[in-house]
């Protein structure tokens, strides 16, 4: 396994890791930098949700449907719409449990639902194409998932990468806000937080 | 569920995914040479801001937030949410300004009044990196209402 230290929390390349099949061997190395920190959480660590964000590296518009089965085998979609290159980043908070995440419909991976429009007005539909990644076996209550959309020379240069952040290599402790945390807490005072979660609710 | 692709011009593409382009084991430097983008690097945020709109009620919301990013960039958050749920969202800290656009309820989308006064806040002054925008919705059709506060 390839690991890049950053902010003290091992990020971990899933090409190299043999229990990630889905995405083994498919993963720059240099993926994600090195920073040092450990004022905010970057990825929800202890608490119970897991963090999808979509980044935009390419020079079209971007219309990326995340697709979330909490367990039911149907899939929610939450649309990230409008994704320019400038605003280049979404991302998504899933509460835990949820069973599998990927782009669109999750038993559909082919259906063409990634939109991306190029300056010159050009609209093409591209699909995930794969299956979606799956709880305990990609990622884990805490993680970070990343999906990178890259390339800058038109439609036939899209690519995607996904990378994982595992949760449980972050920061326990934080000099800063502790934004899960608090998220916990907010849906707790709700009612909202999942009776099966195992979380903190002090802020 | 079904998705809705726009009415344009769309050409389908077998987008180049990773793990059908010769993977296991791809030299990231190999990428450059088939012809697409290498991907170097990206920066991982500092933290996150995160905007979670939570509906009390028994009915269908929809929040439409405007997020204005410190280099001008935009991006419209449309958060739909079933009844008694949450749904939130996230965006690195470098925002400029969050904006309640307007809320509805119901798959109709009628609107819901929105509080008086200004529905944004500032990023740095008004919320900051690790922060939450709540936007609570409560009441019971037609009459509901939306609370918004920064933890």
């Amino acid at each position: 396994m390839t690991n890049a230290t950053w902010r003290g929390t091992t990020v971990r390349t899933l090409g190299v890791c043999a229990l990630l099949p889905i995405l083994a061997g498919c993963l720059n190395p240099r993926l994600i930098n090195s920073t040092s920190g450990g004022i905010y959480p970057a990825v929800p660590g202890d608490q119970p949700f897991v963090l999808v964000r979509v980044i935009n590296n390419t020079d079209a518009t971007l219309t990326v449907p995340v697709g979330v089965d909490e367990g039911d085998g149907e899939t929610i979609l939450h649309e990230i719409d409008q994704l320019s290159p400038a605003a280049r980043e979404s991302a998504v908070i899933v509460g835990w449990p949820v069973a599998r995440i990927g782009i669109g419909d999750l038993d559909q991976p082919f259906d063409p639902v990634i939109v991306a429009t190029y300056p010159d007005g050009t609209t093409v539909s591209v699909p995930y194409g794969q299956g979606p990644l799956v709880a305990g076996v990609n990622f884990t209550q805490g993680d970070g998932i990343v999906f990178l959309f890259s390339g800058t020379g038109g439609p036939a240069s899209l690519r995607l990468s996904i990378a994982r952040v595992p949760g449980s290599d972050q920061p326990t402790a934080f000099s800063g806000r502790d934004t899960f945390q608090i998220l916990t807490f907010i849906l707790a005072q709700n009612g909202l937080l999942m009776e099966t979660a195992t979380a903190q609710t002090t802020p | 569920m079904r998705y809705c692709i726009p009415r344009t011009a769309t050409v389908v593409l077998p987008m180049c995914v990773a793990t059908l382009c010769g993977c296991p084991g791809i030299n990231p430097d190999l990428v450059g040479q088939l012809g697409g983008s290498p991907v170097s690097a990206i920066n991982v945020p500092d933290g996150n801001i995160v905007i979670l709109v939570s509906n009390l009620t028994p009915t269908l919301v929809t929040v439409d937030v405007q997020v204005t990013k410190e280099n001008g960039g935009t991006i419209p958050l449309s958060i739909e949410v079933r009844g008694l749920s949450y749904s939130a969202r996230a965006q690195d800290c470098d925002v400029q300004q969050l904006e309640i656009v307007q809320a509805t309820y119901g798959t109709a989308r009628r609107p819901i009044t929105l509080p008086p006064g200004p529905l944004s806040v500032a990023g740095g002054t008004g919320i900051g990196c690790g922060q939450v925008l709540s936007i609570v919705v409560v009441g019971t059709p037609p009459d509901l209402t939306v609370q918004t506060q920064v933890f």
